[in-house]
């Protein structure tokens, strides 16, 4: 159908000559051919356009370089100098280009956003992490002290065995001190008897090195953990905990320690050092645990170090803290 | 008589194009404020051609004014505007893609840590 009428048409121009045909085509090319900088400021919008990160992000930027483009077409249109449809082909694109870089900054700020939740969020993990290690080197150096314990015969061992226990927790708590890496201090079967929660006083020369400790650094978070083994009903032993827990809580508040520091958690039996599986497994179960949290900016009472408003860095960054076992 | 009218035509038409454009002020200051503008958020650094061409338009506009050449001032501060706005536009995504690559960096490190 098209292409009949396509011929038919060939067919009468042919006749009329060629030169008139020519004339046609020059005339009609001086009045519409739009010049390369029009074209070239369509073809960038049209590109701009056409994406997705653009159109999206920045339509305003992009709604604002269509009205150049049109501006070039209304000079054009009226006939206007070559140079001043330059001029406004210039602006068009440079609007294009603005929406161009407007759309990737909005892409990367959100990207820059994502990036910052996750970032707090590997923090956070990391932080989880270094609580769980020094607990781990809590339980080996409760299990190696215990093990001395059973081994030793004499007063003089046991209280040889003591005193490496105390020297272990000192070099902790320097570490600590230092590069404000967090602690956790065990007070095991010594310290309570079954079903017992009122502190032996063997436990009290650890507790007053922790007393001092967590005077020294105010600005330190702990908590303090009690535990059970499995003898006796759950809800009985998750009591228990709880007095435990608050027993290492009162004396600490005795020694001075600001009692809205000392957080009390009690979890039964829920969560066992070791397989409950004899007499001396039970005794490493019940114990208590106070965890020193790690260094933290954030965690200061009154904050003179760190300026509001900054990030949270603090002494705690990622310094390496291998300490020698 | 007939140079005459030309001449007469052409004084009349002179005098239509200054009345009809008034000094372009506002423009001018706007395009002021907005190299000024890109110059802050260090368009010196990121994106240095079209800061320098929006200078260069803007010195064009003002001498423009000066001169009471106003149909000259308008279109030298709405080429200044377009090219300071790209400036302003370039050196803000430049400094968004610096923070990306900071942040990335960060993360990774922190991840490589945990791991």
């Amino acid at each position: 159908m098209r292409s009949r009428r396509n011929a038919t048409r060939t067919a009468r121009v042919a006749p009329g000559g060629l030169i008139g045909a020519l004339l046609l085509a020059l005339g009609v090319g001086c009045a519409s051919t739009p010049p390369p900088a029009l074209q070239q400021a369509r073809a960038r919008y049209a590109d701009a356009a056409a994406d997705p990160v653009v159109s999206s992000n920045a339509s305003v930027e992009l709604y604002e370089a269509e009205q150049a483009v049109s501006r070039v077409e209304r000079a054009f249109e009226r006939d206007a100098e070559e140079r001043e449809i330059e001029r406004l082909a210039e602006i068009a694109e440079l609007r294009v280009a603005t929406a161009e870089q407007v759309a990737q900054r909005r892409s990367l700020e959100q990207r820059a956003e994502e990036l910052g939740s996750r970032r707090v969020d590997v923090r956070l993990e990391a932080r989880e992490q270094r609580i769980e290690e020094a607990r781990t080197r809590a339980r080996e150096q409760a299990a190696r002290a215990q093990a001395e314990a059973e081994r030793a015969d004499t007063a003089t061992e046991r209280a040889t065995a003591a005193e490496q226990r105390l020297s272990e927790l000192e070099r902790d708590l320097e570490a600590a001190a230092n590069q404000g890496t967090p602690v956790v201090v065990t007070l095991d079967d010594v310290l309570f008897a079954f079903g017992r929660a009122d502190l032996q006083p063997g436990s009290q020369r650890t507790l007053d090195r922790v007393a001092e400790f967590l005077k020294a650094h105010p600005e330190r978070a702990i908590s303090i953990e009690g535990h059970t083994d499995d003898v006796g009903s759950d809800a009985a032993n998750q009591q228990l905990s709880e007095r435990r827990a608050r027993a290492v809580s009162d004396y600490l508040r005795s020694r001075g320690v600001d009692a809205n520091r000392l957080e009390t958690v009690g979890y039964g039996e829920t969560r066992p050092m070791v397989a409950n599986t004899s007499p001396s497994a039970r005794q490493q179960n019940r114990r208590v645990e106070i965890v020193i949290e790690e260094q933290q900016a954030a965690s200061l009472p009154a904050p003179p170090a760190v300026s509001a408003g900054g990030e949270e860095t603090g002494p705690d960054e990622p310094g390496p803290r291998d300490e020698a076992r | 008589m007939r140079r005459g009218t030309v001449l007469a035509v052409a004084l009349a038409a002179f005098a239509l194009a200054c009345a009809s454009t008034p000094p372009p002020r506002g423009a001018v200051a706007r395009a002021e404020q907005s190299v000024a503008r890109a110059e802050q958020e260090g368009a010196n650094q990121h994106a240095p051609l079209p800061l320098r061409k929006a200078q260069d338009e803007l010195e064009k506009a003002q001498r423009a004014l000066r001169e009471e050449r106003n149909e000259d001032a308008l279109r030298a501060a709405e080429l200044a505007q377009a090219q300071a706005d790209l400036a302003l536009a370039s050196a803000q995504r430049a400094r968004a893609q610096d923070l990306v690559e900071e942040l990335s960096q960060t993360v990774g490190a922190l991840e490589e840590e945990t791991r």
